[in-house]
Order: C-alpha cells, then structure tokens, then sequence
C-alpha cells in the first residue's frame, strides 16, 4: 500500500472508529459485567477493526460492522476458561446490537441534550454523578465518602439517572416539534 | 411520521413500561454492583422482554454519555487547560466552555479513549510488534491485576548444582501457581505430599507442609530471605516487566503467528535478580504466555524457572485464602506467640523445596520424643 493510500485508510478508520466508539463501549458494557473486563474486551475490538479494516463494506453501516465484532469478542470472553453464564445469549447480543445501531441516530443529539440537563441538576445530584462517572468511585466508595449507606446512594443515583432520562427526552421532544425531525 | 422520531417515541414508550425493579437492576448491572444471584433473574427477563434489550441499550448509552461528559475529542485541549494540575482535580467545579458544562477530565475516560485511537492506529505501523521494548511497555501499561493467571511452573536444577550437598535434589520440580495482583498460591508436590504456599489480599506470606499446620508472616514482619523467594518463585509481572525495562538490554528473538519472544540480559551493574530471561508475549491481547529466568551466580546458570500460561480466568476469592487448603483444626503459627515453631516451620518448608526427599522436621522431633 503506498504511504499516501495507507495514510488515507488510516484517517477514515479513525474518523469511523472516534463516531463508533462510544456506543461500541455501552454495547460491551451492557453485556459484560466488570469494568476490566470492558476496558479489555473494547482494546481487542480495536485491534480488531484495525486489522481487518480492509474487509469493511463502506456502503454499510461502520457501527453495525463494528458491533459485529465486538458481538464475536464478547462469545469468545465467555467462552474461554469456564466464565459465567453470558448475561445476553448471541441472538440477543443480536438483537442488542440492532438497537444499538438504530439509537445512534440519536446518540450526539441525546449527548448534547445530556450536557444542558447536567447544568440543571441539583448541586448535590451532580457531586454525586462526579463522583460516580468521574472519579470512578464505585457504590460503597460513594456511600463512605458521602456518610451514607449503598442502598441509599443506589436509589439517589437512580433517581437522578431517570431525571436525566427524562430531561433528556423532553429536550429532544422539543427539538422535535421546534425544528421538525433533523 | 419520520423515522427516528417514531423509532424514538417508541423506545420512549418502551422505556416507560418497563418495571422499575427491572430498570434498577440493569443500573446495577451497568454499575458492575449486581449481586451473582440478581444475574439469573436479569438474564431471564432480558429475554422474554423485548421493550428491555431496548432499555438496556438506552441506559448503557447514558452510562457511557455520563462518563464521558465534556471530555469530548474536539474539546480536549481546551478542558486540559482549564483542569489545571491533576492534584487539584478533585476541588476543581465543572466550568462552562461555548455555552456546555464540562467537567476537570477524567483521566482515565480519555486515556483509554486515546488508547482506543492509538491501538487503531498502530495496528497499521509494522515495526511496532518489533520493537522489543514498545511491546514491553504496552504489556506493562495493559497489565491488568484483576485477573486470575494459572502457570505452570517448571524448575531445573543445573548439573552443577546436584552435586555434592545438594545431590538430593530432584532435577526438575513442577508446581502450580495462581496469581491475582499481590496475591499468589503455589502448590507443589513434593515426595507425595502438598506443598503450599502464598500471598493474601493483606499482603501476609504463609506456607503449610502437611496441611495440619501453618506458619504466617505478615506484611510487616516477612524476612528477607522469604521475601526473596517470593520475588524469585512466584511471578509478579509488573515487578517482572518494571525490571526488564530498567535492567535490561532488550533483543526481538522471534515474531511469529502474533507471538514475539523477547530476550532480556540484565546490564552491568544493574540489580537484575536473574542471569538472562525470555518472556512471550501474545502481541493482539498483549497476555505474557511464558517466562523463562535463568537465575545463578559468576555468570553460571544453577537453575532454570520457566512460568508457562495455562489458563486466564476468574476464580473464587477463596482460591487465595489459606483456609482453603488446610484441613480443620489445623495449627495456626504466627507472630503472636509460638515464634521458634513458626521459624522451625519456614526452614522446613525452604529445605523441602530445596530437597523434597528430606525427612520432616516434625517426625524427626515425634520420633526423638517417642524415644
């Protein structure tokens, strides 16, 4: 491959897999339990798109052809060694798959809707979203920094997860009867 | 009606028939927090509910729209400059830049962002796989602690080495070991009987020659000579890999159907535990498949440990837990009281590695007391 065709492909790729990237890490996460083991399973689909970019139909969908493969990641992060039962079966992992492609048409609207819905919570609801997202502090670190118990800080951090839900779907609603469907 | 907008309105609807218990425990799950019996129950509904696949799609998308909150690509640069040092992170408030709420970064979002990017990118660049200290570093820096390895453990005593005192010795002694982070459990099976020994999660050292006994050494109080055998028998792959790159001359002997072997020759002067080493590292998963170190004095090798990977998996924590291999009621000796039969106990256990065949401390005190 010459230098100028290499440095072309590379650029698409990278371009596809920065737009991929985000809902390829939710599918892994919806379908396997540790956050280790999503870091690894996403590196090994990285590598995997990047190996075999070349066989990529660019009149298809990048994300579907990349879930594709993260689908064939995640049997095989189940199959090696004796690990628990999958948490989704390969055709939900499917049909998972399928929704995640048809949320993507969304997925930078919601984002964007998810930043102005942010600015809105309560001080103490977003302290509690930095320390969870941002700091990466797992239940019961959140429960001992802010003196409370785990079932307490799982019921707030649900609350607040259906007020940005919610948030987010009125501001797209919005959108929706302001500007017509985009 | 358009076609994202129907497919959002009905997603939307979806969403709100779905069970509440059954939306907490896909947070739960998405949070890594759902008890192992929850999982079943998740997995069934998961299954038979259309509407929940959706759901679940829905949340994980906010999950990861949560972690990675202002630090989109396009903004990095600027949020770098408003984050300020990392030490100040954690009093730093979220700032408003053109018009969004950004928050300080969270490193490790964009660090494993920028991996992502950078493993797509280099997966193009050949002589990455080639160069014998890159890898090293990449192997390092993707070492994960969290997961449980199996070696196999082979040692070779030198010819040297069996003769005279040591001609007791068995030339080639295979063991069993497990490793999870600081933790390890190695079981050998010298002259018939179980030998063990590890590590647990407080950082005690423990080792037991019958199973009716155990002699514990806390973090705090392990002797240099244990110390030494646990950094030269059991393999603590970031000690392993910090001191190939420091240590060490790096050379690519093979590259071969994704693997690459690289041999490591300890510099002048430097602190090296080991004559030479050869480490295989799977270069897609970046799993170090085996060790060999070739430990010795005077630039002679007396024995020959080889760490070969069975298995990557996860096991119970009570893999590492003593208790495990002990028979009940067995005796506990530690620093609290009984210290001589704590000391009597460790010299049996290294004269049992060193010569399996030599008879017990114990049934030589039980016969002399007999007579």
């Amino acid at each position: 491959m010459s230098d100028h065709r290499e440095s072309e492909t590379r650029e698409r790729m990278a371009r596809h897999w920065l737009a991929a990237e985000q809902p390829v890490r939710a599918y892994i996460a919806g379908a396997v339990r540790s956050f280790s083991d999503r870091e690894d399973l996403l590196q090994q689909v990285a590598l995997t798109v990047a190996r075999r970019f070349d066989e990529y139909d660019e009149q298809r969908p990048f994300l579907a052809w990349a879930l594709w493969i993260a689908k064939s990641r995640i049997i095989d992060h189940y199959r090696a060694g004796g690990r628990r039962p999958q948490l989704l079966s390969d055709t939900l992992l499917e049909r998972y798959a399928e929704s995640m492609v048809r949320h993507q048409e969304t997925f930078s609207r919601r984002r964007e809707a998810l930043e102005d819905c942010l600015e809105r919570l309560p001080e103490r609801s977003r302290s509690m979203i930095q320390r969870r997202y941002h700091e990466g502090l797992n239940i019961e670190q959140i429960a001992a920094a802010v003196r409370s118990t785990p079932a307490s800080v799982r019921v707030t951090l649900f609350r607040i997860r259906e007020a940005l839900a919610a948030c987010i779907d009125r501001k797209l609603a919005s959108d929706v009867s302001k500007w017509g469907p985009k | 009606m358009h076609r994202s907008e129907a497919g959002f309105r009905r997603i939307e609807m979806g969403a709100e028939m779905i069970d509440e218990s059954l939306k907490r425990q896909i947070d739960r799950w998405l949070d890594d927090d759902l008890p192992e019996a929850d999982e079943v129950t998740l997995c069934q509904t998961l299954a038979s509910d259309p509407e929940a696949i959706d759901f679940l799609c829905e949340r994980a998308l906010l999950h990861q729209a949560l972690a990675n909150s202002g630090a989109f690509v396009g903004e990095i640069s600027e949020s770098v400059c408003e984050a300020g040092p990392i030490e100040q992170r954690g009093e730093s408030r979220w700032r408003s830049v053109r018009g969004r709420v950004v928050r300080p970064l969270l490193w490790g979002t964009v660090t494993a962002a920028a991996i992502g990017l950078l493993i797509v990118s280099m997966a193009f660049v050949p002589e990455v796989g080639a160069n014998p200290a890159r890898l090293v570093e990449r192997t390092l820096a993707e070492f994960r602690d969290t997961t449980d390895r199996c070696y196999n453990v082979k040692i070779e005593f030198g010819p040297a080495f069996r003769r005279g005192p040591f001609s007791g010795r068995q030339a080639r002694f295979d063991s069993e070991l497990w490793v999870r982070g600081e933790s390890f459990i190695q079981t050998f099976d010298s002259d018939g009987q179980s030998l063990v020994w590890g590590r647990d999660v407080r950082g005690a050292v423990w080792f037991s020659v019958t199973a009716d006994s155990v002699a514990i050494f806390e973090a705090s109080e392990i002797p240099a000579a244990l110390q030494e055998l646990c950094d030269v028998r059991t393999l603590h792959l970031p000690t392993l890999l910090e001191s190939l790159l420091r240590d060490c001359e790096l050379r690519s002997v093979s590259s071969d159907r994704g693997i690459s072997t690289i041999s490591a020759r300890p510099r002048v002067g430097s602190v090296a535990k080991f004559l030479n080493a050869e480490i295989e590292i799977e270069t897609d998963s970046l799993l170090v498949r085996r060790v060999t170190l070739q430990r010795g004095g005077d630039r002679r090798a007396t024995a020959t440990t080889s760490f070969v990977l069975e298995q990557v998996t996860s096991v119970d924590d009570s893999m590492y837990d003593m208790r495990s291999h002990l028979r009940e009621g067995a005796e506990v000796f530690d620093g609290g009281a009984r210290l001589r039969r704590r000391a009597e106990l460790f010299r049996e256990f290294l004269q049992r590695l060193r010569v399996p065949q030599a008879p017990s401390l114990r049934s030589s005190q039980t016969s002399e007391e007999s007579s």
